[in-house]
């Protein structure tokens, strides 16, 4: 199930956060808040070099959907957008925007760490850590879950 | 007795230990189970057995129950726990 948008949440490209402001653009809305995910150099004690992003795109897409239509319906919000890069990206650069407006700050604040948090446990990404010592590895993250089990 | 032939989609760690995007398998039929596919695919990639144990599966970008059936021409994507962010 491929929809043709994908790249509305999942693309390979830079993300650039002047494109989501501008969508979620209103004169209802007090407050912004923009939530940027970005490559650290330093993790668990190893220096990084760069990472790699994975993703099942058409489904990571419709997760990331989802969860905006989730925050909308959440928090008192007039809008919002979750985009996550995927493919090689180089420390500094940015894997992810959240942004959220609301007519107050704290709906804004609360449903942009909700997002964030979400997208972590939910988005069908996964990242490989490459390290300066030429290694690389996998980090553990949370499992999808399955309804029907259990 | 028929067989059922699906596409195997492998992402993140699994598709480093697999060390393939995707393959065609043909399981015995008429019905086998998504844990029977795991357990033929454990099988034939012993490396991968305790991943996929943490492993959800998606039949048509539909994450399926371990009992369910797995349908001839499906395509399986095997999703371990996810890291993004």
């Amino acid at each position: 199930m491929t929809t043709p948008q994908n790249s509305r949440w999942i693309t390979e490209e830079p993300l650039q956060l002047q494109g989501l402001l501008d969508e979620t653009e209103t004169p209802a809305a007090g407050a912004v808040v923009a939530f940027g995910g970005t490559v650290r150099v330093t993790n668990d004690g190893r220096e990084v070099s760069g990472m790699s992003y994975d993703a099942h795109r058409s489904m990571a897409a419709a997760t990331l959907r989802q969860l905006e239509a989730e925050a909308l319906a959440r928090f008192a919000i007039t809008g919002c957008r979750a985009v996550h890069r995927v493919g090689e990206l180089a420390l500094g650069d940015v894997s992810v925007w959240v942004v959220v407006r609301a007519a107050h700050r704290g709906p804004a604040f609360e449903a942009a760490s909700w997002l964030i948090d979400t997208l972590k446990e939910r988005a069908e990404i996964w990242k490989e850590e490459h390290y300066v010592e030429g290694d690389s590895k996998h980090l553990d993250g949370t499992p999808i879950q399955t309804k029907k089990d259990e | 007795m028929a067989s059922v032939v699906v596409t195997v989609e492998y992402y993140g760690v699994l598709r480093a230990l697999a060390g393939l995007r995707k393959e065609r398998l043909e399981l015995p039929g008429p019905t086998p189970t998504v844990a029977e596919l795991l357990a033929a695919i454990g099988g034939l990639r012993p490396q991968l057995a305790a991943a996929l144990e943490r492993t959800a599966v998606a039949l048509d970008e539909q994450v399926a129950a371990r009992s369910e059936p797995v349908y001839d021409g499906a395509t399986v994507a095997l999703l371990p726990p996810v890291s993004g962010g």
